[in-house]
């Protein structure tokens, strides 16, 4: 008997190897992450964001030499963690998450908007970031009106990141999955009013 | 037991063979039905009740059946009846309509509807070939669109630089179309047409002809004329074989090129004669609608599917671009022997032909020939060649070889042999069993892609995949933490699993949110332009 529960207590402690359903980025466990995050950033008043977008931004340029081309992924995830690290502890892991949103949405600037536009927002636009923005929120809104046609009106947020998850998961998207998953949680968790 | 009357059974096996035959054909499906336009209903409708209604005349289900079927000692008799058991004079009629419904559906499909319900138009639009007819603007801007150039590696960064305006010149980037594209435009200077006019009576056409060919022996001297005309008949004579071979070629649909891969893996699918008679295999359909990333683990004979699909990815998938090969043209022989090429090499007639390989390369060889001929002819006649002259030999026929070998080694090696008088070399691989799992594929890719095309891929050539060059490959633990999960998952975006980040295709969790797609995208380009330059059609 007492062999038999070694048995059973050693298989169970035993690392299983690594399949579909455990890691990181699981199915579930990208579904949780992202339902939690669309949570996070709707419950961030538009001042709190605007204010985390700006500090992320100068810190980007600033510790990560941003301005200088992109900046070195691991260099940007640790000065977001010290960002939010700075922040009272209940509200760090929020922090966090509408963090990766934001370090992500940056990075897939160049990819959502082409070179021209770019050159075309910087020579006619006499706010370069605000012109973006506008822009960008115009590619989010493109990609969310695909998404409903394809996935159809959710009924819920676990609904929506389901939804969200399997539309960027389509390998025939070009877009990566982490880009338009972020993209399309900022345009769901953010309200168009509060965008300058 | 009362016999069955003959009627009966016979509009229950038409109709049950009719019905199995539609739903094979797929026409029963619901996806079907519901988009079928309404066109088609109505074609289909009336078409079944029609013929439906002209049958029942002849049928009479109201009467019962003159023979019948009766099991007498446990076999099926035809016998004559009296009062056999019939079905209902309503039903029979049901079932008689269900065969031409079943008929209708497979042949009154949207596009047939769509071009019968336009026929009325049709039939009072003039013939181009026999009126004068004013031709669309349009066609003349879509034959004149320039194909694109082909991305030359290394370039990328220049003509970027150049754009930006940190380079004055792109040097030996600079498009090689430009001269031609720089050419003055030729006006379309057309000859006018001599054909009816739309408003043009019968009768003056053809007093117009008359005098048009009165006109032309007018300035002729007779004998002269005819000289010339035995000299044209005699040369045509010498090119008669060739004549009607290529007339032959052109009824019989000679493929226009022939591509043969030899692999001693077992087939992908068996089909039985009657699924290949009602289902035959559509490589276009099956290759277009391949996945991004082959899912073929788990599948039976999972490292031919592999196979497969990796060939039918690089030469023909929809989602890289429009290619221009054509996939019957393209075939792979499965359970060859180990030493395929050795064998090809030694006798290559015999193996061909053993293999049915050797009838389909013949052809194309002869319709190339043909189409050499009919140049020396048009030159011996003093005309102009008719068409571009036929890519060499090796272009439009290739034979390889993939064989599995525990202890191959992934090299390509390549041998001459010569069929018809036409030199075409044999290349051959050996590697070990294709594995379908994990980044199992990219070895398939890889092997296939050195195998038909050669050369080795070194990256990106496009402009659009630029800011993905250079980016530090992320290590395998990095992708372990919880926080910050989008952000450090982006470091993928650089690293391409075909030069060397192979890792993430082994996770389980992380392979379902891998953007290998542009990844596959450069590769699948890269390999194109290099297999495209070397292969053509006739």
């Amino acid at each position: 008997m007492k062999r038999a529960l070694l048995v059973i207590l050693l298989a169970a402690a035993a690392p299983s190897p690594a399949t579909a359903g455990d890691g990181v980025y699981a199915r579930d466990a990208r579904r949780g992450y992202i339902a939690r995050t669309l949570t996070d950033l709707r419950a961030m008043t538009a001042g709190a964001r605007g204010s985390l977008e700006e500090t992320l931004y100068l810190g980007a340029r600033k510790t990560c030499r941003a301005a200088q081309g992109d900046a070195p992924l691991g260099c940007l995830v640790q000065m977001a963690d010290a960002v939010c690290a700075g922040r009272p502890a209940p509200e760090q892991a929020a922090c966090r998450r509408v963090a990766d949103l934001v370090v992500t949405n940056h990075r897939s600037e160049t990819e959502l908007v082409d070179e021209q536009t770019r050159i075309h927002l910087m020579n006619t636009s006499a706010n370069y970031r605000v012109a973006m923005q506008k822009t960008l929120r115009q590619r989010y809104a493109e990609l969310a009106a695909e998404l409903v046609l394809e996935r159809g009106a959710a009924g819920d947020d676990r609904a929506l990141a389901a939804d969200i998850d399997a539309f960027c998961a389509d390998r025939r998207r070009p877009l990566a999955w982490q880009r338009c998953v972020a993209a399309l949680v900022w345009y769901a968790g953010t309200d168009p009013g509060d965008q300058p | 037991m009362r016999p069955i009357g003959a009627k009966s059974l016979a509009a229950l096996g038409v109709a049950g063979a009719a019905a199995g035959l539609a739903g094979a054909r797929g026409v029963l499906s619901a996806t079907y039905l519901t988009r079928l336009s309404g066109a088609s209903c109505f074609f289909v409708g009336l078409f079944a009740a029609v013929a439906a209604a002209l049958v029942a005349r002849g049928w009479r289900p109201d009467r019962p059946s003159r023979a019948a079927v009766a099991i007498r000692g446990g076999r099926p008799v035809i016998e004559a009846a009296t009062a056999p058991r019939e079905l209902p004079a309503a039903l029979q009629r049901a079932l008689l309509s269900l065969v031409f419904a079943c008929i209708g559906l497979g042949a009154f499909t949207n596009q047939a509807s769509a071009k019968l319900t336009a026929l009325p138009e049709t039939l009072g639009t003039p013939s181009k070939s026999e009126y004068c007819v004013d031709e669309e603007p349009q066609e003349k801007v879509a034959a004149a669109a320039p194909a694109p150039e082909p991305e030359v590696q290394g370039c990328a960064l220049i003509k970027r630089a150049y754009k930006l305006g940190y380079a004055k010149s792109l040097g030996a980037c600079a498009p090689k179309k430009a001269e031609a594209m720089a050419a003055p435009e030729k006006k379309d200077v057309r000859a006018p047409c001599e054909l009816r006019q739309l408003d043009e009576p019968f009768l003056h056409y053809t007093w117009r002809l008359l005098a048009q060919r009165g006109e032309q022996l007018s300035g002729v001297a007779p004998v002269d004329y005819v000289r010339g005309g035995v000299r044209d008949f005699r040369t045509k004579l010498g090119y008669a074989g060739s004549l009607v071979a290529a007339q032959s070629q052109a009824v019989e649909a000679t493929p226009h090129a022939s591509h043969h891969l030899f692999t001693n893996l077992p087939a992908p699918r068996t089909q039985s004669w009657i699924e290949s008679l009602l289902a035959p295999d559509d490589c276009a359909a099956r290759w277009a609608a391949l996945p991004i990333w082959p899912q073929v683990a788990g599948a039976p004979q999972a490292p031919s599917r592999l196979v497969e699909d990796v060939l039918g990815q690089l030469l023909f998938g929809h989602d890289f671009g429009p290619t221009p090969g054509n996939c019957n043209e393209h075939i792979i022989h499965w359970e060859m022997p180990a030493d395929a090429c050795e064998q090809l090499a030694e006798d290559p007639a015999g193996f061909l032909a053993a293999h049915g390989a050797l009838a389909p390369v013949e052809a194309v060889l002869a319709r190339r020939q043909s189409k050499l001929e009919l140049r020396r002819m048009a030159s011996a006649l003093d005309r102009p060649p008719p068409g571009n002259p036929p890519p060499p030999a090796d272009r439009v026929v290739s034979l390889q070889c993939l064989v599995v070998d525990p202890a191959g080694d992934g090299h390509v090696t390549s041998t001459d042999v010569v069929i018809d008088g036409e030199t075409i070399p044999v290349r051959a691989l050996r590697a070990p069993e294709p594995v379908p799992t994990g980044a199992g594929p990219l070895d398939v890719y890889q092997h296939l892609a050195a195998l038909l095309a050669g050369g080795g891929y070194s990256g990106p050539t496009g402009e659009t995949t630029i800011e993905r060059i250079g980016l530090e490959p992320p290590a395998p633990g990095s992708l372990s933490d919880a926080s910050f999960r989008l952000t450090r998952l982006d470091a993928l975006v650089g690293a391409d699993p075909f030069l060397g980040t192979r890792w993430p295709l082994d996770r389980a969790d992380v392979v379902e949110v891998y953007p290998f797609r542009a990844h596959l995208e450069d590769f699948v380009a890269a390999f194109r332009s290099r297999y495209y330059a070397q292969r053509g059609r006739l």
